[in-house]
């Protein structure tokens, strides 16, 4: 589950192959150790015309070596769901614009995975009756489209953290409904911050290699992959785990422990600029 | 009198600014920002034609799409429809590139030429052109010339504005675009909406004109400018 590697004018077969090659000595493509991550950086927009657009949050995620994606979240007033009338609404959207045509069956299913794990993590993180205007009549729907503009990668990481920072105090208008009411601005807050890191395993010669933040070639080569998922406390938020064979439970518990260790920075890295205007 | 969006005379145009490779995937890439007006256009890697389509003249196919929150507008919509504006401009915008690209040069290659529209203030198809422009030139196509466009729109006090911005072109009585080659002077593509006297087409037509060729030396300035090319 994962976009295909951009491999250039090299087959993807012999690219495949160099991968391994590297893995057995014990290097990677870009010259990380196993156990690092890329740290995110996040740029924030504000742009001047926002009553307009009803564009309320628009941040570009990008890491040292090309992932990149444009998160942006429109607001709108809508009904709230029939059953959870006291709750907002919130979609995700991801896209891929920018692969070659004769893969967009092939990445489609990816996508669309990519934005249901995004809005269930949020979802388990944000208390969606913060989004409530008036129950059961009116809600802010919240719209999130994450523009995946180079995918190297973690990609659920990626679309993950570039929508936590751009709801992250986000900050709902001042509006006037349909009907004449005026609804006061809110600042929207996690109670839980999540961060996310995808690690493949490798087995070789009966020992299995661990590889934190894994990039698209390590994905294509990766026997299991693994997406963490936790909060400040160390919690674990959501677990992926897809592969060729079952794991034990030292790997798994090797696996949290190893996202655990670099939680605090991703956390700094996400919200870091937010933090500067207050 | 001050024109919406801080510009000083009617005849004043927003200018672009050009970045080339924006994208690590791409064979080529270009992002242009007009004003609030934000496109990035992507060149795919040249593929073989398949059996059909096998001749002494390769093809550029483009794909126009629009993020869902660029134009207010388009938020609202429930569903992506079948015949949409994007489709529109991307059949123009390849019978555009047919002109303007040397298709003998690359025979049997299709070139994939992909548009996302990120935010939208007027001028989209000012940003759209000049995108693909730069993107084509940094990937190392042939071309004859470059290529941009600039619209008019007659405003409902009777004022003919170059450039007009989103508010501008959603009131406008008629509006006119034109997409030319920069040092020729060509027209590839033009377009004209609305209802007016012919008199004002040709004065719309004439002032897109005049706007797309006032940005030719930012243009040029800033694909000379650049480290790769």
């Amino acid at each position: 589950m994962s976009l295909p590697p951009a491999t250039g004018a090299v087959e993807l077969g012999s690219f495949k192959q160099h991968v391994i090659r590297l893995l057995t000595q014990s290097k990677r493509l870009d010259g990380r150790p196993f156990d690092s991550i890329r740290v995110p950086h996040i740029l924030y927009e504000n742009r001047q015309d926002t009553k307009i657009n009803r564009v309320l949050a628009s941040t570009l995620y990008t890491d040292d070596t090309g992932t990149c994606v444009n998160c942006i979240v429109t607001g709108v007033f809508g009904p709230p769901p029939p059953q959870h009338p006291e709750e907002g609404r919130l979609t995700v959207e991801v896209t891929a614009p920018f692969f070659p045509g004769y893969s967009a069956f092939q990445i489609e299913g990816t996508l669309h995975e990519l934005a249901r794990f995004v809005r269930s993590t949020i979802i388990s993180c944000l208390d969606l009756t913060e989004l409530c205007v008036i129950s059961g009549e009116a809600c802010w729907v919240l719209r999130v489209e994450l523009i995946v503009m180079n995918a190297d990668g973690g990609l659920r990481a990626a679309t993950l953290h570039a929508a936590v920072a751009a709801l992250h105090n986000l900050t709902l208008p001042k509006a006037r409904l349909p009907s004449g009411d005026v609804v006061e601005s809110r600042c929207l807050c996690f109670h839980r911050i999540p961060v996310a890191a995808t690690i493949g395993l490798c087995g070789t010669a009966g020992s299995m290699q661990f590889l934190l933040d894994t990039n698209a070639a390590e994905e294509s080569v990766a026997d299991v992959l693994l997406t963490v998922v936790i909060d400040e406390t160390d919690g674990i938020v959501s677990f992926l785990h897809h592969g060729r064979f079952p794991l034990l439970l030292p790997h798994l518990t090797d696996a949290i422990d190893m996202v655990a260790s670099h939680g605090a920075a991703l956390r700094s890295a996400i919200l870091k600029s937010s933090n500067l205007p207050q | 009198m001050k024109q919406n969006g801080g510009r000083e005379t009617p005849d004043g145009v927003r200018y672009p600014h050009i970045a080339l490779d924006v994208l690590g995937q791409c064979h080529s890439s270009a992002c242009v920002e007009l004003g609030n007006t934000r496109v990035i256009c992507a060149v795919h890697h040249p593929q073989q034609l398949v059996d059909e389509y096998r001749g002494s003249r390769g093809r550029v196919a483009c794909t126009v799409r629009r993020s869902a929150s660029a134009g207010s507008h388009a938020a609202g919509s429930a569903q992506p429809s079948v015949v949409t504006p994007e489709k529109d401009m991307s059949l123009a915008l390849e019978g555009v590139a047919e002109e303007v690209v040397i298709l003998e040069k690359i025979p049997q290659l299709l070139v994939e030429v992909v548009v996302e529209i990120l935010a939208e203030d007027g001028g989209v198809w000012d940003a759209v052109a000049t995108s693909m422009s730069a993107a084509l030139v940094s990937g190392g196509f042939e071309m004859y010339d470059l290529f941009s466009a600039c619209g008019s729109a007659l405003l409902s006090d009777g004022a003919v504005v170059l450039d007009p911005d989103a508010a501008e072109e959603s009131n406008a009585q008629a509006s006119a675009l034109v997409c030319l080659m920069l040092n020729s002077g060509d027209i590839c593509y033009a377009r004209h909406q609305g209802s007016c006297e012919p008199g004002t087409v040709l004065e719309l037509v004439s002032s897109a004109m005049k706007g797309c060729l006032s940005r030719k030396s930012a243009i040029t300035t800033q694909l000379i400018n650049h480290p790769i090319l």
